[in-house]
């Protein structure tokens, strides 16, 4: 009986790790004060979100390209100063192959 | 055999530390600080979430049980675990989401400086705590 | 009798998986971004050690430098860096990539000369 509620246990942890699990590498808040401007009135903001992810099998890439696209889609989604950026690196892991993430979060100040 | 039970408690307590966990750094960045433009009151934003080390639970009912199974299927959950890792493999990547809103509920006005976001874990051996930390000041008239 | 392809096959395509190495990426960061992003900047630094054995850190001295060359006399924001590791079998490249945005700050107001004659009256 014993062994069976380990072995149970350990089944439950067997599904649970499949397909859900992930590894949070880094998460940044830095940029709060405008780049431009930053006297005056304060301005409206608005929060923009970006995402990029690479999905890789058995760990052969030659880039981390990724990281550029998600920066890009969050400047083509603001015009102005972009302030209050948050920006978090992690990955979702599977059979032989993962996911890397990079997603950022921010203010524009139009 | 008398001396060795005297080093015996001083054997265990070397042991004592893992008991409560050892702490890791992995990541600390640290942004401008402005001090020129008022009064920096500090904050801090503390967010987890609880790590699973699966070859460690693996061992542990290997050891409880006394077979090589629950070893052998926590080497084959490994395989669909498969990646880089910084700490434990944790259940959900967003628990660090809500920083972004929570900094601007501590500091409304949203004059912020000094921001140090640092990623630690303290392990305990099969689980462990994965932490993200975000310090900084708000700059108060 | 013949030999087996199937695992010469794998072993072959392994081969070539390995010769695109395996780039990972260490940290990322992000300042704040400046609406005017007329004059883009790019610099790197990288270093390349045998079975990963590196003895200083010395390589990433220049990054700094390089950023401010293309930005004489300007501010450089929109930072964002990327610390990248890649490994070809035994040869590991770490690399740090930076680019941003040069500005340019416009120069303080200077007092008018109206305002100085209506003092001396």
């Amino acid at each position: 009986m014993h062994r069976a509620s380990l072995l149970l246990v350990l089944a439950a942890v067997a599904v649970l790790a499949c397909g859900c699990s992930y590894s949070m590498h880094e998460y940044q808040a830095a940029g709060y004060a405008p780049a431009t401007q930053t006297s005056g009135p304060p301005r409206q903001a608005v929060w923009i979100h970006s995402r990029a992810n690479q999905g890789v099998i058995l760990g052969v890439t030659d880039n981390t390209d990724y990281v550029d696209e998600a920066y890009q889609r969050l400047l083509s989604q603001c015009s102005g100063d972009i302030v209050a950026v948050n920006t978090r690196y992690s990955t979702k892991l599977g059979f032989l192959s993962y996911r890397n993430t990079v997603e950022m979060q921010a203010f524009c100040l139009e | 055999m008398a001396s060795m039970r005297r080093f015996l408690p001083l054997f265990f307590l070397g042991f004592a530390p893992p008991l409560v966990g050892c702490a890791t750094l992995h990541r600390a960045q640290l942004d401008e600080i402005d001090g020129q433009h008022g009064h920096l009151v500090p904050f801090e934003i503390h967010v987890s979430e609880t790590g699973v080390n699966t070859k460690a639970v693996g061992q542990i009912a290997s050891v409880a049980m006394r077979s090589a199974r629950p070893s052998q299927l926590a080497s084959l959950v490994a395989l669909f675990q498969f990646g880089p890792k910084t700490g434990n493999v944790v259940y959900d990547d967003e628990f660090a989401d809500a920083v972004a809103t929570t900094i601007l509920e501590r500091c409304p006005t949203a004059r912020v400086t000094g921001l140090m976001s640092l990623r630690e874990s303290t392990n305990y051996y099969a689980v462990s705590g994965e932490y993200v930390t975000v310090r900084g000041y708000c700059i108060v008239d | 009798m013949t030999k087996p392809i199937f695992p010469f096959a794998i072993l072959s395509a392994l081969a070539l998986a390995s010769l695109a190495g395996c780039t990972s990426l260490q940290s990322v960061s992000v300042t704040q971004i400046p609406a005017d992003r007329s004059r883009p900047l790019h610099a790197q630094v990288s270093n390349t050690a045998l079975l990963g054995i590196h003895f200083d850190n010395d390589f990433i001295e220049p990054l700094t430098a390089n950023l401010m060359r293309q930005c004489p006399q300007g501010r450089v924001t929109g930072i964002l860096t990327k610390q990248e590791s890649s490994v070809y079998v035994i040869i590991q490249v770490r690399r740090v990539v930076a680019t941003g945005y040069c500005v340019y700050d416009p120069p303080p107001a200077q007092p008018s000369e109206a305002t100085a004659m209506q003092e001396m009256h």
